[in-house]
Order: C-alpha cells, then structure tokens, then sequence
C-alpha cells in the first residue's frame, strides 16, 4: 500500500496525534530548560507552588492546546496516517532518550 | 503497624501506574485481533488507563511534593546517588508522557479500529508506548526506593540527620 492510499485518520486523532507529540518534545525541553536556569524553576515554583507542578500544567495546556486548534483546521487529518503513527513514535522516543541522556550527561 | 498516609500514597501512585500500564496492554492485545464486538472492551480499558494515569500523577507529585524532599537528602548522602539524580529526575518528567498518551488513548479509540488499519496501527503503537514508559517508571521507582534503602542500610549520617 502506497502512502497515498492509507486511509485517513479522524480530524479530532489526527489533531491529538500531533498535539501528543509536540507535547512528549516540549516537555523534554523544559526539563532541560529549568536544569539549566533557576530562576525558570523558582518563577514556576512561584506560579503554582511546586515547579513540578507548574511542569505538569504547562504540558496539559501544550497538549489540549495544540490538539484543540488543530482540530479546527484540516493541517493534521491531510498529514498522511503513517506518517502520523511516526511521528508519535519518534516523538516519545527522542523525548525519553533526550531526558535519560540529559540526567546522566549533564 | 504504623500504616501513614503517605506510605498508601506512594504505594497506591505504583498500583494505579501499574495498573494503567496494564489496562494499555490489554488493549494492545485486543487492537490485535480488532473487532466490532470488542470494541467497548478496549474503550473502557482505554479509560481505565487514562484515570490511572491522572491519579498516579496526583498521588505520586503530592507525594514527591510534600515527603520526598526527605528521601532525597538521604540518596544524595547515600552510596547511590544516582538513583536520584538520573533516574528520578528522568522519571518525574517521562511520568507526564505517559500520561499524555493515555489520554490520547481515549481519543484515539474513538475510532472504529477494526474498520481503518491506519487508527488501529496507531492504537497499537500509544498503547505499546504506554507499557514500556510505565514498565520504565515503575523500574526508576524501584531503584529510587533501593537508593533510600542503602543509604539507611550502609550508613548515611548526613542524610540521617
């Protein structure tokens, strides 16, 4: 089967598809952003009590975000289904890795 | 027996990541053999792991927010420090990924999997992610746990204190 004719995913998948991915990235990001700079890790610790905390919302908003406003565009349900399933992959993969690799690296 | 909060706390934030993990490979195994009739199955298993993963998430940061800042003092003055530094910090951040997928989970078994090979190679793939990063964080949450043991166990008069 070419990629041209994998059958599509639904509009609100294919939208949350992308949103877990940029999401599982983003909060590998930020991981290494509040271990390089303190004062990111205090003012999220000043925003919710727990910098921990702060993390944990900021990923659901990334998440929720992303998926809600793609799902009011036709972007992600036009990217072809293989290539979606990749990219949640890949995505999860890389930001496991780039967290394990960070902590004992760096 | 001195059973405290915080110990259900933690014990019941491993159960439910456990227990979400499994939920995920159940329906992995299920999305193998996809049909119509199996369908509700998978969905509410899909929902059982999306719940588990929003209590892990509850009881393990009150838990990591309120009682393990003592236990962190006592594996960084410990013989396994490590057991804090990379597989804590790597596990309180994976945990949220976990998570994520879980939800996605929910949403992705929307779909009629048995019907469209592509959502039924995605459930697959979130499913199988599930199980492997929680089978991770629950091996990281054992060696944190060795790492405080050791340290009581060999000795650790700074952390002690």
């Amino acid at each position: 089967m070419t990629a041209s004719q994998n059958p599509p995913l639904g509009r609100t998948n294919a939208a949350f598809a992308i949103a877990t991915a940029v999401a599982a990235i983003f909060n590998t990001v930020l991981a290494w952003a509040k271990d390089l700079s303190p004062k990111l890790t205090q003012t999220m610790a000043h925003l919710t009590g727990h910098h921990w905390i702060t993390h944990c919302l900021a990923d659901c908003i990334v998440f929720f975000g992303v998926g809600l406003v793609l799902r009011n565009t036709a972007a992600a349900e036009k990217m072809d289904s293989n290539r979606l399933v990749s990219i949640v992959i890949w995505s999860v993969i890389l930001g496991g890795l780039g967290l394990f690799a960070w902590f004992i690296f760096f | 027996m001195n059973i405290r909060g915080t110990d259900v706390m933690l014990l019941g934030h491993a159960a439910c990541g456990a227990l979400a993990g499994m939920a995920a490979l159940w329906i992995f195994v299920e999305a193998l053999n996809a049909r119509a009739e199996n369908m509700r199955r998978m969905r509410v298993a899909a929902f059982v792991a999306a719940i588990s993963m929003a209590v892990t998430w509850i009881l393990g940061g009150y838990w990591y927010v309120h009682s393990y800042p003592t236990d962190r003092k006592l594996i960084l003055g410990g013989p396994w420090p490590f057991a804090h530094n990379v597989f804590m910090e790597s596990k309180e951040h994976l945990v949220f990924v976990t998570g994520l997928l879980a939800f996605y989970l929910v949403i992705a078994m929307r779909e009629k999997i048995y019907a469209n090979a592509a959502a039924r190679k995605m459930v697959l793939s979130v499913a199988m992610l599930i199980v492997l990063t929680s089978v991770m964080a629950e091996g990281a949450g054992a060696i944190i746990d060795h790492g405080a043991k050791i340290a009581l166990l060999r000795g650790n008069p700074g952390g002690a204190k």
